[in-house]
C-alpha cells in the first residue's frame, strides 16, 4: 500500500490530478457559500450581460449570473456522481459476491441478467427508466446506478472466484468458518480496493451520463443549476449569448478531464505495484 | 466453430428475450397513463377506456407481455401513441439518418484512431504523440452535446463555414429516395447539389458523434503497438537483422490491431449512446431524436421500439466482433 502512494506521487502528473480533483471537491463542499451572487436570484435588468469584471461568465435569460451557478453546480455534480458510485458498487458487491461465492445456478442467472443490462448502450437504459420514473435528477441517479452495477457485479465476481481459491480460505473452510464470516472476513476486504480503483476511473463517465440525462430533459429540471442542465438551457440562445452554455459546459470538462487523469494515475500505479 | 456460434447465437436470443422483458417492465411502470396524455384533458371517460381497450392496456400485463412477444415475432411493433402511426414505419423513416450518421463516426473512429494510435506509437514521446495523447484526454472527457454546441459557434455562427442543423438544406428537400441515406442517395442519382448539401450537413455531426471514440481507438492502439514493440518476437525479428521498419510494420502492428477489434465492439456501445444526445443538438431526424420525442410523450411502444432495436443492433454488432476476432487471429479456439 506504501508503495502504492509511494509510485502515484512519483508522477508529476497524477500531483496535478491529485490538486485538482481536490480543488473541485473543495468547490463541491463551499461553491455556493462562495458564489459571489445567489445562484438563484433572477434579476432580468441584467439578463443577457456578457462576461466581464462583475460577472465573469456572465448572466442567462433570466439575469442570473452565470459564474455563481457554475459554482454551485460542482456540489450538485459531485454529489450526483457518488450517489451513483456508491450505489452501483453497493449492488455490484452484493451481487458479484453471491455470483462468485455460490457459483452454479445462482451464478448463471446472475451474470445472464447482468448481460441483458451490458446488451443496452448504458445511457439508453437509464433514459428509458429516467422516463419511466418521471424526469427528476434524483431519479435519473436511480437509473444510471440501475444500469451501472452489472459492471461493478463482473468485477467483483471473477476476483472473488480468485480469492475463493485461495489457501487461508480454505482453512477458515477447514477450521468450521460459516458463509458469511469468509465473506465478511476474508473476501469483501479484498475487493474494497480494486472496487474504489474502478470507480475512481467510473467518476467521469457517471458524472458525463448523469448531465447528457439533464441535457435531453430527463434529469435535473430547471432552475436548478446543474451542468447539464444549465447547458440545454443556454442552447435555445447560444448564437445570440455563446456564454450560457459554454462555461457549464466546459465546467463538466475540467472536472471529468481532472477526475479520469487521477483514475489513471492510480490505475497505473496500481497496476505495477499489484497490490 | 461451429458449437461456439450455436452457443453463441443462443445466448444471444436469451439476452433478447431478457430485453424485451426489461423494456416492458420499465415501461409498465410510467405513473402517467399514455393513453390519457395522448387524447388530451377534455377526453371523456369513455373515449379513454375505448383506447386503452383498443391498445390492450386494460388486460392483465402477463397478458400484455405475451401479445407484445407475440407480435413482435410477426414483426408488429405495435401503434405509436405520439405519431400515431405503427412503429414499424417510424423507425423505417427515422432509421436511415442514423445508420448514415453512425456509420460515417465508424468510419472516421477507424480511419483516423488507427493511424493515430500507430504513428504514435511509431514515434513514441514525439509531439504527435503527445498530440495524440492530449486528443484523447480530451475525446474521453468531453460530453459530447456540449461539443456539438461549440463546433455550431465557431463553424455556423463565427466562421459561417457549415450549416447548423438537420441533414440537408431545407429548400433542396431530400434526394430521390432509394437507401434513405442521402449522401448515398444523391451520389446513385447522380446529384450534385444534394450530395454536397448532405456531406456538409453530415460534417459536424459526425466530428462530434466520433470524438469520444476516436480517443479510446487512439489510445487502444498505441498501448497495444507500445507492448508488441518490447514482445519477444520483436526482440526476435529484430535479432534477425529485419529493418526497423519492417519490424514495426510487419510485424508490431499487425498483431496490434487484433485487440482493437474486441474495443470496437465497446467502442459501438458508446457510439450508440452518444447519437441519442448529438441527433437532439443537431436535430437529425434518427432513431435517438425520434426516442427522446417519445420519451417526452409518454410513448411507451414506441420507446420500447426504439431501445429494442439499440439493444439488438448492439448485441449483434457485439457478436460479430467476436466472430470477426476469431476469423482474424486463428490462436483463438473457441470451446
Amino acid at each position: 500500500m506504501k508503495a502504492f502512494f509511494h509510485r502515484l506521487l512519483d508522477r508529476p502528473s497524477a500531483w496535478i490530478a491529485i490538486s485538482a480533483v481536490l480543488i473541485l471537491l473543495l468547490l463541491g463542499f463551499i461553491g455556493t457559500e462562495i458564489a459571489p451572487q445567489n445562484p438563484y436570484a433572477l434579476d432580468t435588468a441584467i439578463r443577457f450581460s456578457s462576461p466581464d469584471a462583475q460577472h465573469w461568465m456572465g448572466t442567462d435569460n433570466l439575469g442570473r449570473d452565470v459564474f455563481s451557478r457554475v459554482l454551485a453546480g460542482a456540489g450538485l455534480a459531485l454529489k450526483s456522481a457518488a450517489v451513483v458510485l456508491f450505489s452501483a458498487a453497493l449492488i455490484g458487491l452484493v451481487i458479484g459476491c453471491l455470483a462468485g461465492f455460490y457459483g452454479g445456478v445462482m451464478d448463471e442467472t446472475l451474470m445472464r441478467a447482468s448481460d441483458v443490462f451490458i446488451a443496452f448502450p448504458g445511457l439508453v437504459l437509464a433514459m428509458a427508466i429516467a422516463a419511466a420514473l418521471g424526469p427528476s435528477l434524483t431519479n435519473a441517479m436511480i437509473a444510471i446506478s440501475a444500469v451501472w452495477w452489472p459492471s461493478y457485479a463482473r468485477l467483483v465476481r471473477a476476483e472473488v472466484l480468485s480469492i475463493k481459491q485461495r489457501d487461508y480460505v480454505t482453512a477458515s473452510h477447514a477450521i468450521g468458518a460459516g458463509d458469511l464470516y469468509i465473506l465478511a472476513r476474508h473476501v469483501i476486504p479484498n475487493i474494497i480496493i480494486p472496487l474504489l480503483v474502478q470507480m475512481t476511473n467510473d467518476v467521469g463517465p457517471a458524472l458525463v451520463t448523469s448531465s447528457s440525462l439533464s441535457f435531453i430533459g430527463m434529469g435535473a429540471q430547471p432552475p436548478s443549476p446543474e451542468w447539464g442542465s444549465m447547458v440545454s438551457q443556454g442552447r435555445y440562445y447560444i448564437l445570440d449569448y455563446w456564454w450560457m452554455s459554454t462555461f457549464p459546459g466546459a465546467a463538466i470538462l475540467v472536472t471529468v478531464m481532472a477526475f479520469n487523469s487521477l483514475g489513471e494515475a492510480i490505475r497505473r500505479s496500481y497496476q505495477v505495484n499489484g497490490i | 466453430m461451429r458449437t461456439f456460434l450455436l452457443r453463441r447465437l443462443f445466448t444471444i436470443l436469451l439476452v433478447w428475450l431478457g430485453v424485451i422483458l426489461l423494456t416492458f417492465m420499465i415501461t409498465n411502470v410510467i405513473p402517467s397513463d399514455p393513453v390519457a396524455l395522448r387524447l388530451g384533458p377534455k377526453a371523456s371517460p369513455e373515449a379513454i377506456n375505448f383506447w386503452r381497450h383498443e391498445y390492450g392496456l386494460d388486460q392483465p400485463l402477463v397478458n400484455q407481455f405475451i401479445n407484445y412477444v407475440k407480435n413482435l415475432l410477426k414483426g408488429d411493433l405495435g401503434l405509436s401513441i405520439f405519431t400515431g402511426r405503427s412503429i414499424k414505419h417510424d423507425l423505417g423513416l427515422y432509421l436511415p439518418a442514423t445508420l448514415e450518421l453512425a456509420i460515417a463516426a465508424i468510419l472516421v473512429t477507424i480511419l483516423g484512431g488507427i493511424p493515430m494510435g500507430v504513428f504514435a506509437a511509431r514515434y513514441h514521446g514525439g509531439w504527435f504523440d503527445r498530440f495524440v495523447m492530449r486528443f484523447s484526454t480530451f475525446g474521453l472527457a468531453v460530453p459530447l452535446f456540449w461539443l456539438g454546441l461549440v463546433l455550431q459557434l465557431f463553424f455556423y455562427r463565427e466562421i459561417d463555414l457549415l450549416p447548423l442543423d438537420s441533414r440537408i438544406s431545407l429548400y433542396l428537400g431530400a434526394p430521390t429516395h432509394v437507401t434513405g441515406l442521402y449522401v448515398l442517395d444523391s451520389l446513385i442519382s447522380l446529384d450534385g447539389l444534394r450530395l454536397s448539401s448532405s456531406i456538409n450537413h453530415l460534417i459536424l455531426p459526425t466530428i462530434t458523434l466520433s470524438m469520444f471514440t476516436l480517443g479510446s481507438v487512439a489510445r487502444m492502439v498505441r498501448a497495444s503497438t507500445l507492448e508488441n514493440l518490447t514482445a519477444d518476437y520483436t526482440r526476435m525479428a529484430r535479432a534477425k537483422g529485419a529493418t526497423e521498419s519492417r519490424v514495426f510494420w510487419d510485424h508490431v502492428v499487425r498483431n496490434s490491431l487484433l485487440p482493437t477489434v474486441t474495443v470496437l465492439g465497446n467502442t459501438f456501445n458508446a457510439l450508440l449512446a452518444g447519437i441519442f444526445v448529438v441527433e437532439v443538438v443537431f436535430n437529425w431526424p434518427g432513431i435517438g431524436w425520434y426516442a427522446t420525442k417519445s420519451i417526452l410523450a409518454a410513448d411507451y411502444y414506441a420507446i420500447m421500439g426504439v431501445t429494442l432495436i439499440i439493444a439488438m443492433i448492439s448485441t449483434t454488432v457485439n457478436l460479430l466482433v467476436d466472430i470477426l476476432y476469431g476469423i482474424l487471429d486463428p490462436r483463438i479456439q473457441y470451446s
